[in-house]
Parts: structure tokens; sequence; C-alpha cells
């Protein structure tokens, strides 16, 4: 049965009753590590721009790099074991702390394989952006004189209208790989697109409608995400239950792997 | 087909969270001349509040902290925003507002740490005389 974004909402909140505790420490862990691995990684760049032509400073810069890739990675991995946890919530069953770290024991590489795939589709479409901007930005410089800024600012408009649908056909992949270990990282991007197909605007104002909560957390120094964060990863959570348990007429659902 | 959304026990709210956001709101009210205590208690007491309901609606607990929450941010929002006012505006008020702006560099200069133990300047001897009303002097 598909619900509408206030009934799915309320569903999260029911499901969250009385498990704050456990979603927001989870919550607190999980930005502590990856602030504790990023912070001293933070010290490989250099402080000004002047010394970037000394061999140490470039250096530097691409163990930056290569450390924040890593650490993106590392990030990801933990994430997928947060979104466990509220699966794992949302279906009654025991949950723990412990869940967090679930994606580094159950198949880590197809985590980074999914976040690769993402990445690289996003790539592919940023590249025609950026190209785009340039040419924009370029015309506005030469017509009517305006500043450089004007490239920066088209590349962002432009790649916000194209890549926000596009990231919206994926963003169910780390459900897909908590429920269905036994997908590959491409099957299960294929079914996330599948599954989103027609569902991206209904999912996109779902996201909107927590601009109100936003506020509040602005308001609140940042302190109200602690339950705020729980409380929109169990919507979208509830979101894809809502679609995975709704009546399916395609023959790529019929595949035994995604009925066990 | 299992229904996800079986969910049973969960569809009454939680006493504890309405009971302290309304333990925030009142803190939020308590501190509401500070407004940079206030003003993020009452948001985290209204998210608190509010979250509380789980499936059903609002207890009177957390309706309360939602009023509550919701008056302190209204109030001390307009009152810092009338002592900002009355800063830019009453000359009295700026001129000992810039006096405690420059002692505040001073201390917190780089070029100079024996400023910090400098003292504010006394009124009667130091500082400029500042007009009052009635012809009085400060």
């Amino acid at each position: 049965m598909i619900y509408d974004n206030r009934e799915l909402k309320k569903r999260a909140r029911q499901k969250l009753v009385g498990r704050y505790g456990i979603t927001a420490g989870t919550l607190l862990l999980c930005n502590l590590i990856i602030t504790i691995l990023f912070e001293p990684i933070q010290s490989m760049i250099p402080g000004n721009l002047s010394s970037l032509r000394r061999a140490s400073s470039l250096f530097s810069i691409a163990a930056y790099l290569v450390c924040s890739i890593i650490i993106v990675f590392l990030g990801n991995i933990l994430l997928s074991g947060y979104r466990y946890l509220h699966m794992n919530i949302a279906r009654e069953r025991s949950c723990s702390v412990s869940n967090l770290f679930y994606g580094f024991n159950h198949q880590p590489d197809k985590v980074i394989l999914l976040i690769l795939r993402v990445l690289l589709i996003n790539l592919l479409y940023m590249l025609p952006c950026l190209f785009i901007s340039y040419v924009v930005g370029s015309l506005f410089y030469t017509l009517l004189g305006t500043s450089i800024e004007i490239f920066f600012i088209t590349a962002v408009i432009i790649a916000a209208i194209v890549l926000i649908p596009v990231n919206l056909r994926y963003v169910l992949i780390f459900n897909l790989w908590a429920d269905y270990p036994d997908l590959t990282a491409r099957e299960m991007t294929q079914k996330s697109r599948e599954m989103m197909q027609g569902n991206r605007t209904r999912y996109f104002l779902l996201t909107l409608s927590f601009i109100g909560w936003y506020l509040l957390a602005l308001l609140s120094l940042g302190i109200g995400l602690i339950w705020i964060q729980p409380y929109v990863m169990m919507t979208c959570t509830q979101f894809y239950l809502d679609l995975n348990e709704s009546p399916r007429d395609t023959a790529y659902w019929s595949d035994e792997r995604y009925n066990g | 087909m299992n229904d996800f959304y079986d969910n049973g026990n969960a569809q009454e709210g939680s006493v504890k969270m309405a009971t302290a956001a309304l333990i925030v709101g009142i803190a939020a009210v308590l501190f509401f001349r500070i407004f940079y205590l206030s003003i993020p208690m009452a948001a985290i007491s209204i998210i608190l509040a509010l979250l509380s309901r789980g499936g059903c609606v609002v207890s009177l607990r957390g309706k309360l902290a939602i009023i509550i929450s919701s008056a302190t941010i209204i109030f001390s929002a307009s009152s810092t925003a009338y002592t900002i006012y009355q800063i830019y505006h009453d000359p009295v008020l700026r001129q000992q507002f810039e006096m405690y702006m420059e002692y505040f560099e001073r201390l917190y200069s780089e070029d100079d740490d024996s400023s910090i133990w400098e003292p504010l300047p006394r009124q009667e001897e130091d500082a400029p005389v500042l007009p009052v009303e009635g012809g009085e002097q400060i």
C-alpha cells in the first residue's frame, strides 16, 4: 500500500517512541568516530596557497586527498550501519549500538562499490554541467563583463537541477544492501532506480517537508539534530518499506532473491 | 506478505520526552534575558514536545512545553532586538557600549599583553562625561 508522506512521518515517530536513546547515541558515536578520524588529516593541508609550490606541500595535499577518500568510504560504511539500525527498529527486530559497525563485517566491499557507482554516475552528469557552466560563464563575461563568479553560480544551479533528480534514483541503495545481501552492487542500483521510478517527486517532497524541523535545529544551534536526524532517517526507512512491501508487477521483482 | 506497519504497542507517545520538553521549556523561560541560552533551549523543547507525540496527538505537557517555548523565543528575540535598537539609537548607551568594546579589544589584543591587567576606566575620571535627562551628570 502506498501511504502519503504525513502517514509515513507519523509511523516513523511511532517506531521511534522509546528508542531515541539508541538512535541518538549511535548517531553521536558515528559522528565522533568520523571526527576523530578526520581531525588528524586536517593538519596535512598547507595553510597558505604560496606554499603549494613546494614538493612537500604537494605531497601533503596528495596524502590529504587519499586520506579524505578513505574516510569518505569509512564514513559511508558507518552510515550504512546506521541505516541498518533503523531498518531493525522499523521491523521490530533487536537492535544495538553495534549495528553501526554492521557494514564492516557484512560485505564492506559492496558498500564501497555502491558508493563508487553513485560517485561515477554523479561525475558522468557533472562533466556536461561544468562544460555548460563554463560556456554560460564565458558568455556573461564577454557580453556583460560580469565577474568569473557567475561561472560558479551557474555551475551550482545547473548541478542542483541535474544532480538532485539523478541522486534521487539511488537513495534506496543502502536499504537494499541491508535487505538483499545476495544482490550485486549493479543489481542494487538497478533495483533502486526501478523502485524510485514515479516516486522521486514524492520522496523529494518528503525531504522538503523537514525544512521546518531543520529551522528548529538551526535555532537550537544544531543540538536538535540529535533527535531530528533519526526521525528523518526513520521516515526514509518507512518510505523504503512502503515501496518494498507494495505489490509489484514488473518481471524484475519476480526474481526469487527479492522474495526470500 | 507481512505488514511492516504492525506496530502494536507504539501508539501512545513518550511521557518522558514530553516531561523533558516541559523542563527544558521552563529552563528557557528562566534564562529568557540571555538569548543565546533561552532560544536554543526553547527550540530543543519544541523539538522534544513535537516528537514525544509518537503516532497520536501531543500530550498536555507537550502542548504546554510548545506554548511556553514559543512564547520564550518570541519574547527573547524581541527583547534582544529592542536592546540592540536601544544601543544604536540611545547616545548614552551607545557610548557605554563603545567603551566596553574598546576595553575588550584591549583585553584580547595581541600587541600588548600588559593591557589585559589594566582596569576598565572609572566613569568619573577617564570616561567622557555622559549627559542625561535633567542636566545631571552620571
